[in-house]
């Protein structure tokens, strides 16, 4: 298994400064929302599907694969300025 | 340097977002300034914590202002957005844009702010007069995402094109 810890953002923090998720390797975005979901319960579900998951750099689509412990952070959907 | 983008935990400055886009060759500067406003949804605000991915909500300010330079070419930007709390009018946001001609700046300024509220990873959190909190529903970004030019993380770049 690989943990990966997910820097909450937004309407995220209600769960802390963080999350942890552990996943197979070889896991990709979705199956890590997935994860994400089983352990914040369905009621959250949509709000997981609706928020992206980003490296220190960009936001990664649902396909994407992660190859190692990668920093993440979860995006809720935004509404700056 | 004719783009400038940051986000800051220190009071945002209108004059510095001005002398940041002033050029001899521009005749216009337009300014955008956005403020917490006292009330939303029926519900009296007293002041809103913005929360914002730094990194990712400059790196998304600058792609919406060189997007805005390709629709209006010779344009200058700065963009300043605020990281914390703020009370009732307090500026959360200041975009300025010049331009030889006012049409230009007018445009691309409006562009910018619609853009930004779109697609910057910004969260506001209100709080309100009775001490309850809420954080605001916002836009997806599900759509940047499956259009980013990562893929699947396995496959080489050149290879998507």
């Amino acid at each position: 298994m690989i943990n990966y810890s997910i820097k909450c953002f937004g309407v995220f923090r209600q769960f802390g400064d963080q999350l942890n998720v552990s996943v197979t390797p070889g896991s990709c975005v979705q199956q890590i929302k997935a994860a994400l979901v089983q352990q914040l319960g369905e009621q959250h579900k949509t709000l997981v599907e609706e928020s992206v998951l980003a490296n220190d750099n960009e936001i990664l689509p649902n396909a994407y694969i992660l190859q190692e412990e990668t920093p993440l952070s979860i995006l809720p959907p935004v509404c700056g300025g | 340097m004719s783009i400038k983008v940051l986000v800051s935990s220190d009071p945002l400055s209108l004059e510095t977002a001005v002398q940041s886009v002033v050029d001899p060759a521009h005749g216009a500067i337009d300014t955008f300034i956005g403020t917490v406003r006292n009330m939303h949804e029926g519900k009296c605000v007293t002041g809103i914590t913005y929360d914002v991915h730094a990194v990712l909500a400059e790196q998304a300010f600058h792609e919406i202002c060189e997007e805005a330079q390709g629709l209006w070419p010779d344009t200058r930007y700065y963009v300043a957005h605020y990281q914390g709390a703020l009370d009732v009018s307090g500026i959360s946001i200041i975009i300025a844009v010049s331009s030889p001609h006012r049409a230009e700046s007018f445009e691309a300024c409006r562009y910018v702010i619609e853009e930004i509220k779109k697609r910057a990873p910004v969260w506001k959190k209100e709080h309100y007069v009775d001490g309850m909190s809420d954080w605001l529903p916002g836009h997806s970004l599900s759509e940047e995402a499956e259009h980013s030019m990562t893929c699947c993380g396995h496959c080489q770049e050149d290879a998507h094109g």
